[in-house]
């Protein structure tokens, strides 16, 4: 067999693979709030969608999001990926869920949440920690030092 | 086939640092707080208990910036405007709009002795992600005091034991 004709036949083995596990891909995004609290990773984590309520009381740990496009957009693998990127943060369930369907795309929410209770609310990470105000307050400013005395040329 | 202008117009606006991320934010109730630096607490799930409610934020990112590392800093930015110490994320949602696109498409071709160039202009409707997260600002008493969880977090000086 040819090169040319071993590579024809490659490429049309991987476009029946790609036709056969149709076209679109999901993708997650998090925001992890409590950096020192994530632990070994963990299985799949449980979903509540909405106002539902863990059994127990949960803190939260990362914010996540979930985007799918195409054929994969769809209700069970956004949540599916939800739980499994909860699940690798160490996370018991993933609560709040809201999931928003396009036509092509798909978009859904959720807080990453361990059972138990948080002795102190999560921070912001430093990169997110707020800037300064643009314009300070005029009594908390500092007085202006004196103007130091400029040399006199003669 | 030559660039579009409407593709040079958008790789101009994409260079100049053009970005989708809107933030707003409203005072709600009487109480009025100065802008503060440091850290805010994030909450969410529910508000903390005897938390002073300062305002409504809103923030929101067409597309690829329509993700949480994005959206938060801008949410964390309105309620320290706010003078808030305390941010409760109530949600996240998307919705989706079309938008429509107009391509252009300069094709040459021959004509006679020499090459006659022509243009044709199509409209496509594209399906944009706008992604909002909202939620409160809030002051709660003491909190400045704690030390957060997580990496350390430069702190504002606090005055007499208060976040403010």
């Amino acid at each position: 067999m040819s090169s040319s004709s071993s590579s024809g036949a490659l490429f049309a083995l991987a476009l029946a693979a790609v036709c056969l596990a149709g076209c679109g891909h999901v993708e997650t995004r998090e925001m992890v709030l409590r950096p020192n609290e994530l632990t070994e990773p963990k299985g799949r984590a449980e979903i509540y969608v909405g106002a539902q309520k863990p059994p127990r009381p949960v803190y939260e740990v990362a914010l996540l999001q979930a985007f799918a496009t195409g054929d994969s957009a769809t209700l069970e693998n956004l949540t599916g990926a939800l739980a499994a990127r909860a699940g690798q943060l160490g996370c018991d369930a993933v609560v709040r869920v809201r999931v928003d369907t396009g036509r092509g795309q798909s978009h859904a929410y959720g807080v990453c949440a361990r059972y138990g209770r948080s002795e102190a609310p999560a921070s912001a990470p430093p990169e997110v920690a707020a800037p300064p105000p643009e314009a300070p307050e005029p009594a908390e400013a500092a007085p202006e030092p004196p103007p130091e005395p400029v040399p006199r040329s003669l | 086939m030559k660039a579009s202008p409407w593709l040079i117009l958008g790789a101009c606006l994409l260079t100049a640092g053009c970005s989708s991320v809107r933030a707003n934010a409203v005072h709600t109730g009487g109480e009025r707080l100065p802008a503060r630096t440091g850290p805010v607490a994030l909450y969410a799930l529910d508000a903390p208990a005897g938390a002073k409610e300062l305002g409504y934020v809103e923030v929101s990112a067409v597309g690829e910036e329509g993700n949480v590392e994005t959206l938060l800093p801008a949410f964390v930015e309105k309620v320290a405007k706010l003078g808030g110490n305390a941010a409760h994320i109530e949600g996240t949602q998307a919705r989706f709009e079309l938008v429509p696109r107009s391509n252009y498409d300069t094709m040459w071709y021959p004509c006679g002795f020499r090459m006659c160039a022509g243009t044709r202009m199509w409209t496509t409707m594209d399906e944009a992600m706008v992604v909002r997260m909202y939620g409160r600002a809030l002051f709660v008493e003491g909190l400045g005091t704690k030390v957060p969880l997580g990496k350390p977090i430069s702190m504002a000086p606090v005055a007499g034991g208060s976040a403010r």
